[in-house]
């Protein structure tokens, strides 16, 4: 199945983020772009959840 | 190396080692202080202080020589808020002096006295380079065994994880609880809590104005001992700030109101909503103590915790000092990972860097004495074979008061048991 | 765009009630809490010249990966793809989803209030009859935080307040309205165990067995006879020997661990209360898939491989309690390098966000200690 990361740098160094999600081929989550950034219902109207997941 | 230097320097000529030099040499140095970045540069030590720093300096003779050359050299890391030296194993087990639970001592119970310089947590955590540490009275917990939990848990101590002289301020800072975690302590409201500090700071404040009346018993009975009432003249002498265990914004609101009112220094501790406010804690000149990974919303004191905090704060002029989210005592050494998270999110490496040196160190007033690499310092430092904000670097060699420390721990004592090879005979034959 | 994906889910769900309706009453009983994860829309994509770290050893420089219809298609260099939407990577690293074997998010989940207590069903030392997947909320904001750090799978387990706590379930990391929502298709149910100072605390506190270890281990044996004397009475029932047994949700999870259907996850410190829990298997004819903290498995790393049993453990946490006071930082190095299973776990809202770096510890600290851990592992 197709559950893949991309990274934006060597995923073993503590500078780097994940910058796109896939869950089974399907894009989840990419960092920055509000349209695939999952917020949960708690989290919405709290100021942190601007950035949903980031 | 430098203890047996050190040995034959006491029989031969005392007077020598009265002036005990060691210089290191050839590594990249991240000062931390007005000299910035050097590379391949020397520092030279004498009798546990920075005597210089620079390219090019001469290598007084009978120096012990420490080769840096390709390495990273940065002042010692300052862990800015665990309970080092008073916490052996917490639950269940071992000592845990970090807490006041009866009702005799609030402001007055300091820990500085129960630091313990061999607790297995020293080593494990000063050979991957913390130095200094603030150690804190925790406020504890309502509970059976007759804990009672205080809005004002104590006088903090900062101390060096050397092997000597290590207690460096036995009263570095006064710790207080409100908030959510507060009210626990204030028969469960956020209110009482705050009106029990409130009315500490006043008692004191009276106590300190009118000694000598309450000496010869012509004032009023003060709920706090006089232990306590000493204790917090020291807030108010300017020397040792509230250390305030808080998260929710209107609380920060209300704290930076409480110090105007009093002209008492504060720092925050946690501080999850704390970049909510950066410009008025700025303002307000409050330090802020906080983990810059926590991102969740913990409790309703939480909700609006975020990744980035650190970078906001530092750049609206706050004075931020870095912990670890979650081990701020055995796993203190996590403060590097910390500070990498930090970068990561969007603090300069610089910054994040001083956010786990000199900031604590000017946090808790040692800022003069320890926190950088410059001269007149005490020479807190330390080798890393590569960045040390990196996950997979560890120091080569960590230098406390200039003293060159064991690199060996307890860990790495199990870790060299057990990664020999097998014998015939059951592992507690090995070293 | 965020309406569009819940109503995209909506869909989702309704094709799903559509399949239930079909089915036979007969499998009703099979259906109930059945998985219902339907993947969100994808596209074909192909990610190009990336550092692919494939997890299965490999290394591939400048390597593209082609997705389509949920499936890895294809990994190599230079691919073409029509049609497909072209992700250029150059630069950056591709792996496969983090997964957590040890997570709590959603039974314990943020904010932590005592509402939101519901991982550990701490009224009995013996509760194989609870899932956690009944205590999940979706709405644990920890799910997409863990999401934003490369999490695509998890098992969430009960706590450790008890020797048997109840059933684990692996769950995909996507948002769902319910716990079938995010089921793993087709995972199998995982028991919670617990030794050491947890159950003895919880229930010794309370004047109550097991207060002590050898009360901990008396407690799974007795569990597990009787598990073996239901078992053994439905098996006996089916050949029309005797009565079945009434249903009993606590003897029906033990016993499908023993049919081995229900994978044992035990939550284990110490060396050698994991050397006796490998024994206790062994006396009923069970598997220990993994065991979880696991701090002292460098110890016997050499009867973890024997025993084929995984050990799931953090890069360096310790001294917290008493059994976790010989925590290393080489751990997972030592049991990695015998051969035997080693993973990374975080057990930790904060810690499965950044699983990756607590691996690099670890790497870190085995070059350190001798040699580099492959970084493949």
């Amino acid at each position: 199945m197709a559950d893949v990361v991309i990274w934006d740098g060597d995923p073993f160094s503590v500078y780097t983020r994940a910058e796109r999600v896939y869950i089974d081929g399907a894009l989840a989550y990419e960092r920055g772009n509000e349209a695939v950034n999952p917020m949960t219902d708690f989290t919405l109207g709290t100021a942190a959840s601007a950035g949903g997941a980031e | 190396m430098n203890r047996l230097v050190t040995a034959l320097l006491l029989i031969v000529l005392p007077v020598v080692a009265a002036a005990q030099t060691t210089a290191i040499v050839g590594g990249k140095v991240h000062t931390v202080g007005p000299q910035g970045t050097l590379d391949n540069a020397t520092i030279i030590i004498v009798n546990g202080r920075i005597h210089a720093v620079g390219t090019g300096l001469g290598i007084p003779d009978g120096a012990e020589t420490i080769d840096a050359a390709g390495k990273l050299v940065t002042p010692g890391l300052f862990s800015p808020i665990g309970r080092l030296g008073l916490v052996e194993v917490g639950l269940s087990a071992g000592p845990v002096d970090s807490e006041q639970r009866g009702e005799r001592f609030t402001a007055g119970f300091a820990v500085a006295d129960a630091y313990n310089p061999r607790s297995t947590l020293i080593a494990v955590n000063r050979i991957e380079g913390v130095t200094r540490a603030a150690i804190v009275p925790s406020p504890g917990f309502p509970d059976d065994s007759g804990s009672m939990g205080h809005v004002l848990s104590g006088l903090a101590a900062v101390v060096n994880l050397g092997d000597e002289d290590v207690v460096d301020r036995p009263a570095a800072a006064m710790v207080v609880t409100l908030g959510e975690g507060g009210s626990h302590f204030a028969d469960g409201t956020r209110a009482g809590a705050w009106l029990t500090l409130r009315n500490a700071l006043d008692e004191a404040r009276d106590y300190g104005n009118h000694k000598e009346d309450f000496e010869r018993g012509m004032r009023r009975d003060y709920v706090h001992s006089v232990a306590d009432l000493e204790a917090l003249q020291k807030v108010f002498s300017g020397t040792t700030p509230l250390l305030v265990n808080i998260n929710r914004a209107s609380d920060i609101e209300a704290l930076t109101r409480l110090i105007t009112e009093y002209r008492i220094a504060a720092i925050i501790v946690g501080g999850a909503e704390a970049w909510m406010l950066a410009d008025e804690i700025a303002a307000a000149n409050i330090s802020v103590i906080l983990s810059p990974a926590y991102n969740l919303p913990g409790n309703f004191d939480s909700i609006n915790a975020r990744r980035g905090a650190a970078g906001i704060l530092i750049d609206a002029g706050v004075r931020v000092a870095l912990a670890d989210s979650q081990s701020q005592t055995h796993n203190a050494r996590n403060i590097t990972q910390s500070a990498g998270n930090a970068v990561r999110d969007g603090l300069a490496w610089d910054a994040a860097l001083r956010a786990i040196t000199l900031a604590p160190a000017e946090i808790f007033g040692m800022g003069t004495y320890a926190g950088s690499i410059e001269v007149g310092k005490a020479a807190d430092i330390v080798i890393w074979p590569a960045d040390p904000l990196e996950l997979t670097s560890f120091p080569d060699q960590v230098l406390i008061n200039g003293v060159s420390i064991p690199m060996v721990s307890r860990q790495t004592l199990l870790r060299d048991r057990y990664m020999q090879s097998q014998s015939e005979l059951p592992p507690a034959y090995r070293d | 765009m965020k309406n569009k994906i819940a109503a995209l889910a909506g869909i989702a769900t309704m094709a799903l009630l559509a399949v239930a309706c079909d089915k036979s009453a007969e499998d009703a009983a099979d259906a109930a809490f059945a998985s219902r994860y339907k993947a969100l829309p994808g596209t074909k994509t192909l990610i190009t010249g990336a550092t692919v770290l494939t997890g299965a050893g490999e290394r591939l420089e400048d390597a593209d990966l082609l997705i389509d219809d949920g499936r890895i298609v294809e990994v190599g260099t230079d691919l073409n793809a029509d049609g497909a939407d072209v992700v250029d990577a150059a630069g950056k690293w591709v792996t496969p989803g983090i997964i957590d074997v040890h997570s709590h998010l959603g039974v314990y989940p943020s904010p932590g209030t005592e509402s939101h207590s519901d991982g550990n069903e701490a009224t009995a030392p013996v509760t194989a009859e609870v899932w956690a997947e009944h205590s999940v909320w979706p709405q644990d904001p920890g799910f997409v935080t863990a999401l934003a750090g490369g999490v695509t799978s998890m098992q969430i387990l009960p706590g450790s307040a008890n020797l048997i706590g109840g059933r684990g379930v692996t769950l995909k990391n996507v948002p769902g309205r319910n716990v079938m929502d995010m089921k793993f298709p087709g995972a199998p149910h995982s028991l919670k165990m617990a030794c050491g100072e947890n159950p003895k605390r919880v229930y010794g506190g309370r004047g109550q067995a097991p207060g002590t270890r050898m009360g901990n281990v008396a407690g799974y044996r007795a569990a597990w006879i009787e598990a073996a004397d239901y078992r053994d009475k439905l098996a006996a029932a089916e050949n029309g020997e005797g009565e079945a047994p009434t249903r009993d949700l606590r003897l029906e999870t033990l016993a499908g661990v023993l049919d081995g259907e229900i994978l044992v996850h035990n939550h284990c410190y110490r060396a050698d209360e994991m050397s006796v829990m490998l024994d206790i298997a062994r006396e009923f004819g069970y598997k220990v898939s993994a065991f979880h903290h696991a701090v002292e498995a460098y110890k016997i790393p050499d009867l973890l491989a024997e025993a084929d049993t995984c050990a799931a453990m953090w890069a360096d946490w310790w001294g917290f309690k008493m059994e976790a006071y010989d925590g290393i930082r080489e751990n997972v190095a030592i049991v990695d390098q015998a051969d035997a299973c080693a993973i990374i776990h975080s057990d930790s809202g904060l810690g499965i966000q950044v699983l990756n770096q607590e691996t690099a510890k670890v790497m870190g600290a085995a070059a350190k200690a001798r040699g580099e851990v492959a970084r493949h592992r």
